[in-house]
Order: C-alpha cells, then structure tokens, then sequence
C-alpha cells in the first residue's frame, strides 16, 4: 500500500528536465540532414514516377493494340460470314 | 517576441532561424511531456527530437486551426505513445528470446546493456510505468499532461481536443486506476 502511495508521490515529484545544448545542435544537425535527406527522397519521388508513368503509357498502348487486333479479326470475321453466306445463297439461286 | 504568425509565415518559408527560436519556445515543455510518458531522459530526448523533426517536414501542413504549441504536444504525446507502443513491442520479443535462450538478442533490443539507464530503470519507476501502462490511453494522456508543470486543465482539453469536464473526470478516473493499481 505505501510503496504504491510512494510511487505515486514520484510521479509528482519527477523532475523538470533542461534541454542541454549539445541536444540542440544534435537537432539542428538532424535538421539539416533531414533536408538534404528529403531532398533526395524527392528526386527518388520523381524518378518513380517517370517509371510508373512509363509503364502506365506502356499498358495502354499495349491494350489498344490488342483491342485493335481483335476488332479486325471480328471484322475479318464477319466479312468470312459474309462472304460465305453470300456464296451458299448464290450457288443455291443457280 | 516574435508573434505567432509571424513566426509561422517564417517556419512555412523554411527559415532555419525560426525553427531555432520555436524550438528554444516549446523544447522544455515537450522534453518534460516525453519525459512524463516515457519516464526515462534519454528516450525522452529521442522522442523530444523526432517530434521537432516532425513539425519540421508537416509545418506547411499546419492550418492554424489551433495555437502553434498545441499543435506541437500534440504531436509530443503521439510520439510518446508510439515510442510506449514500440518498447513494449521490444519487451516482448525480448522476453520470447529469452525464453529460446538469446539472452544476447534479448538485451539488445531492450537497451538493458546501456548503463546511462541505470538509473531510469529502477525498480518504482519501472512499476510505476507498468501501473500506467494498465490505464486506458486518455487517462493516460489527461493525467500525464496534468503532471506538467503550469499545465492547465483547459490547455490538456485543447491538446486532446475535448472538454474541461471531461479531462478533469479522466484525470479523476485515471489517478483512482493507478492507486487502485499500485495498491494491490
């Protein structure tokens, strides 16, 4: 029971911490690193999107030349039908 | 003085001066915040920088909305609680490596070896921590925050973005848990 009341008494009683100055330069070094750092990150940034905006035109160009390839051959397709009907209804009016 | 405005205009334009003299504004105040929640100096000091950084990068991001320094222990408390989170993670790695016998994995991952923590890892105050590790997390914050001092109950409920009442009955909630908790 006293040692709870005493622990709790230590947790009002903790002391007020000064920031010392060797913390301060260490966070204006980690600062500036972190800017330098960022502006890596960026140019990292833009370089993946250049490759992810490559695939993407990639992807689509690819797509509509397939679609391309299918439209003709239903095209191609159609126009066999066609011309097969054609002949058939022909040979059977002769 | 520089006026808060001022100052934000200048932090937003990436002046390093400003951030040298809000930094020399709210360093001791979120030192002690971290301090209150991690209960050790130096994980407080980390956290202390991380936090700084973190207004650093997210300053453009900053609306106004609330007071510049609210904002900040806004931030020190989630940082906090993220570095609580972490090292409990840590512990229980470190208690699973145990068990399998890597004492040495064990240690280094709980920083146990380092002996300017010999002090912070006393017994009362690593009971202290478990002891509030056991409350729900706003009591925590509502009663952490009321350790520090001139910290009022009004500003607590500005940082956690509630009201007077209710930070006075979870200050009030929190420090019965913990006598609860200690006392048994």
């Amino acid at each position: 029971m006293k040692k709870g009341i005493n622990l709790l008494e230590q947790f009002d009683q903790l002391p007020i911490l000064e920031p010392s100055a060797e913390w301060q330069e260490q966070l204006l070094t980690r600062t500036n690193q972190t800017g330098s750092k960022s502006n890596e990150l960026l140019s990292l940034r833009l370089v993946y999107i250049a490759i992810a905006l490559l695939l993407v035109v990639n992807i689509l160009s690819l797509t509509r030349s397939w679609l391309n390839d299918k439209a003709q051959q239903e095209s191609i397709n159609v126009r066999t039908l066609a011309s097969e009907y054609l002949i058939s209804s022909n040979s059977s009016t002769y | 003085m520089i006026n808060e405005s001022d100052l934000l205009k200048l932090l937003k334009s990436g002046d390093r001066t400003a951030f040298a003299v809000m930094v020399a504004m709210y360093q001791k105040t979120v030192l002690n915040i971290c301090y209150r929640f991690l209960l050790s100096r130096e994980d407080a000091e980390d956290v202390t920088q991380e936090v700084f950084i973190e207004v650093f990068h997210a300053i453009h991001v900053f609306r106004a909305d609330s007071k510049l320094g609210t904002w900040i222990y806004r931030i020190a408390v989630s940082k906090s609680l993220d570095e609580i989170k972490k090292q409990s993670r840590k512990k229980r790695i470190s208690s699973i490596g145990k068990t399998l016998g890597l004492d040495s994995v064990a240690q280094l991952l709980t920083g146990s070896d380092r002996p300017d923590r010999r002090l912070e890892d006393q017994e009362g105050l690593e009971l202290l921590m478990k002891a509030l590790n056991k409350l729900h997390e706003n009591q925590r914050i509502a009663l952490t925050l009321s350790k520090i001092d001139g910290y009022s109950n009004a500003e607590i409920a500005e940082v956690m973005q509630t009201t007077v009442i209710a930070v006075e009955s979870l200050i009030y909630r929190a420090k019965q848990n913990l006598k609860s908790i200690l006392t048994h």
